[in-house]
């Protein structure tokens, strides 16, 4: 009961700020705010100080002292003097975040994606093909609409980007759509919640 | 050079020969030609006279921060919920870098709210040599520059409710975001403020040509460190995309096509 009561006063002082920002929202909002940073940190400090560094030195593994080194170089920046410290994991996390996303990236946004699109066949109705055409022609249309140094702006360029917008935005129009009713089926949810509760 | 050559034709062979022991050799190939392709554009095209379409969003820059000065009011940069390690945080950062760049010319303050200590980490040190290259080093505020949660719908309250205190003449989104988008931009919105928008994620981008004043879409906010930088390496890199692009376009007629006859 208590907790229902505490659920109904935190949706009712969020939804408080569509008539205008007053004391129960920016209660309702500091409180969310601060127990969601001391669960991040408590999972944080579970997750990589615990788990990553605690178990694995306990068990002998001596290996994890260098990333906890550098991870140590980040309290550099607590002192103006030793700030320049924390350059050095920043650096290392920058290259190596990129060098390890481009791999996955190839897969999912290239590989993937050619393959999906090479769809035709011979067995098919009639309107797939049409179909399938169609998300050729989109294909390709979009495609050119993302050269950024090819592209010139002759009349044929910017007929055949504004096809590729024109098809950019039916994909959005329909993404919007979707997710409004998503959206709204959550508002339901809420609204179920705080009925339930009378 | 030559040496360099010669590594970088080892390390291909080695990835030409693993890709044909697998079935997908056909992968092996297509590096090869990408490898060959990027060979050629670095080492012999001169690259003086290309040009890269404008990119509205970042156009827009210099006219959000420039209201934002004549209104008197601080900007707000949210750098995306994925971390530093991420390609569209290291674009969001570059385009910080600009954006600093800009604000230390006009000495408007920036006020920026992370979900990441590293990414606000980053963000600092952006910050900071965007206001020592625009000349205005005495600007720097690193207090405002700051991690709330990284929890996403308590960050988007908290962006939200630093909206309505600091009520600023612009706010810049670059990177990848999630469902809190709309909740972001759409609140911004009715403030009035003038929102430029940059992100990858594709689920989110029709909420931000929405709401945002301009988008950044996709491969734009890759590009846009290009754009501004307009270094001969950067141009390099776009132009060698370009050709990928053309090459994946051209595959899939040609493929689809030969089905056909």
């Amino acid at each position: 009961m208590l907790i229902n009561l505490i659920v109904l006063f935190l949706i009712l002082s969020i939804y408080s700020f569509l008539y205008k920002d007053n004391v129960f929202f920016k209660f309702t909002e500091r409180f969310v705010v601060g127990i969601s940073a001391a669960y991040g940190f408590i999972k944080l400090f579970q997750r990589g100080f615990i788990d990553k560094l605690y178990i694995p030195l306990s068990h002998g593994n001596l290996a994890v002292i260098f990333p906890a080194l550098l991870g140590l170089l980040f309290f550099g920046t607590l002192n103006k003097k030793t700030a320049f410290l924390a350059k050095f994991p920043l650096a290392f996390l920058l290259g190596i975040g990129a060098g390890l996303e481009i791999g996955p990236r190839i897969e999912t946004d290239i590989v993937k994606q050619i393959y999906t699109t090479i769809i035709y066949s011979p067995h098919s109705p009639w309107f797939t093909i049409f179909n399938n055409i169609i998300i050729i022609i989109a294909l390709f249309a979009t495609m050119y609409y993302f050269l950024f140094v090819l592209r010139k702006n002759r009349p044929i360029d910017r007929i055949i980007s504004k096809t590729g917008i024109f098809f950019l935005m039916v994909g959005f129009g329909a993404s919007f759509g979707y997710t409004i009713m998503a959206r709204i089926s959550l508002l339901i949810e809420v609204i179920k919640t705080v009925i339930h509760f009378f | 050079m030559l040496r360099k050559i010669n590594r970088n034709y080892f390390f291909l062979l080695i990835l030409i020969l693993k890709a044909q022991a697998s079935p997908q050799y056909f992968w092996g190939l297509f590096i090869f030609i990408i490898f060959l392709m990027g060979f050629a554009i670095f080492y012999f095209l001169p690259m003086k006279d290309v040009k890269i379409r404008e990119l509205g969003g970042i156009n827009g820059l210099e006219e959000a921060i420039g209201r934002s000065t004549e209104m008197g009011k601080p900007i707000l940069y949210v750098a995306g919920l994925k971390p530093i390690p991420a390609v569209s945080a290291i674009a969001a950062m570059n385009i910080l870098n600009e954006v600093a760049k800009i604000s230390a010319r006009y000495s408007t303050p920036i006020i920026s709210p992370h979900n990441n200590p590293v990414t606000m980490l980053t963000a600092k040190e952006e910050i900071k040599e965007g206001f020592l290259q625009g000349g205005n080093p005495d600007l720097i505020n690193t207090s405002k520059i700051f991690y709330i949660t990284d929890s996403t719908f308590p960050y988007a309250v908290a962006v939200n409710s630093l909206v309505n205190e600091t009520k600023p003449g612009a706010i810049f989104y670059m990177g990848t975001f999630y469902a809190e988008s709309l909740i972001l931009t759409e609140h911004a919105q009715g403030t009035g403020t003038i929102q430029i928008a940059g992100t990858d994620s594709v689920a989110q981008l029709p909420f931000f040509i929405v709401t945002c004043d301009f988008t950044l879409m996709g491969e734009e906010l890759f590009a846009s460190t290009a754009y501004i930088k307009k270094d001969t390496t950067s141009l390099k890199f776009l132009f060698l995309t370009d050709i990928l692009k053309a090459f994946i376009i051209l595959l899939i007629i040609i493929y689809n096509i030969g089905h056909i006859f």
